[in-house]
């Protein structure tokens, strides 16, 4: 068979944690789908979003994007290396992606740090005294989005964690193609919300 | 596909025998790379339609780049993409369905 070429397998073709995955990647991109819609009409119904989206760094949106692109790579390389019951190399492939989730926490840590400081919190209450509720909701949309994804990244380390520590010991090898499919998602919406918080200002 | 078991016993699929083929990820990567630095390049260099479009434009293609390959969607049964497909059919009736109410109604955003 050739395994380059797109074939019509049967469903038990596919092992069942990689269905599973598949199941639990559709339900995550509804939810995080459904907040990218609304956030997509409410820019639409209020172009001063404009004005609150120029508040947010470009510099750090575009790191973390380089920072997830990588690590979804060596996540594969992991994987990889883990079809080839390469021990070592899936250690140092995994550790790489676990720092790559760090790296990201710690940029996202310092943008917050530097938006609260300027008053820009969930409620902006110096946008609400002013009367720019409007203003207010984008980052109410833009705490949401970013922290649940966020939330995502801390949730996808632990997991590349625990299945690195197994695998380090050649135990549950083929979970780590699993947990690199939750990785490659976490990547799949920031490649959305970075042009949306980051870009089109 | 005799070495993949879908019950408890699993069995480690290793290179020979993996039920789905592998790209060649370095050239996926950059490709993502190059795509990203265009995106922020035009977001600066064009009016902004044609930015926004086009920063749009290559979000679809690096999304379509990692499910495809990092994710290995393009080996998977059809049944699979199904899954995935539908996803997108519900976020385009969501779309639409709560358009009317967010930018066709007309008022103003009071205080609670």
């Amino acid at each position: 068979m050739d395994k380059n070429k797109k074939e019509l397998l049967p469903i038990n073709a596919v092992p069942q944690g990689r269905l599973s995955m598949w199941l639990l990647i559709s339900g995550e991109l509804v939810i995080f789908g459904g907040l990218i819609c609304c956030y997509l009409l409410y820019r639409l119904r209020y172009p001063i979003w404009a004005e609150q989206a120029a508040h947010t760094s470009t510099f750090f949106g575009a790191l973390n994007t380089v920072v997830l692109l990588s690590s979804s790579f060596t996540v594969v390389k992991a994987h990889e290396a883990a079809l080839k019951k390469q021990l070592n190399k899936i250690t140092m492939w995994m550790s790489l992606s676990i720092l790559g989730g760090l790296l990201f926490l710690i940029n996202k840590s310092i943008e917050y740090t530097h938006e609260i400081e300027h008053g820009f919190t969930f409620s902006s209450p110096h946008l609400q005294e002013s009367g720019n509720y409007v203003g207010s909701l984008f980052w109410s949309f833009y705490y949401t989005m970013t922290g649940l994804h966020g939330v995502h990244v801390l949730v996808g380390m632990i997991i590349m964690f625990v299945i690195m520590m197994q695998a380090r010991k050649g135990k549950n090898l083929h979970r780590v193609e699993l947990a690199g499919m939750y990785w490659h998602m976490v990547d799949l919406i920031w490649i959305f919300l970075f042009p949306l918080l980051y870009i089109a200002k | 596909m005799e070495n993949i078991d879908n019950n408890d016993n699993i069995v480690i699929p290793d290179a020979e025998h993996d039920y789905h083929g592998h790209p060649n990820y370095m050239k996926v990567f950059v490709s993502l790379l190059i795509l990203f630095s265009i995106s922020l390049v035009v977001g600066f260099m064009f009016s902004p339609f044609l930015a926004i479009t086009l920063i749009f434009v290559t979000a679809f293609w690096k999304m379509s780049l990692v499910v495809k390959n990092f994710m290995h969607l393009k080996y998977e049964p059809v049944l699979v993409w199904i899954a995935v497909l539908a996803v997108i059919f519900i976020l385009i009736a969501f779309f639409f369905g709560i358009y009317p109410d967010i930018t066709a109604v007309h008022r103003e955003v009071t205080p609670p």
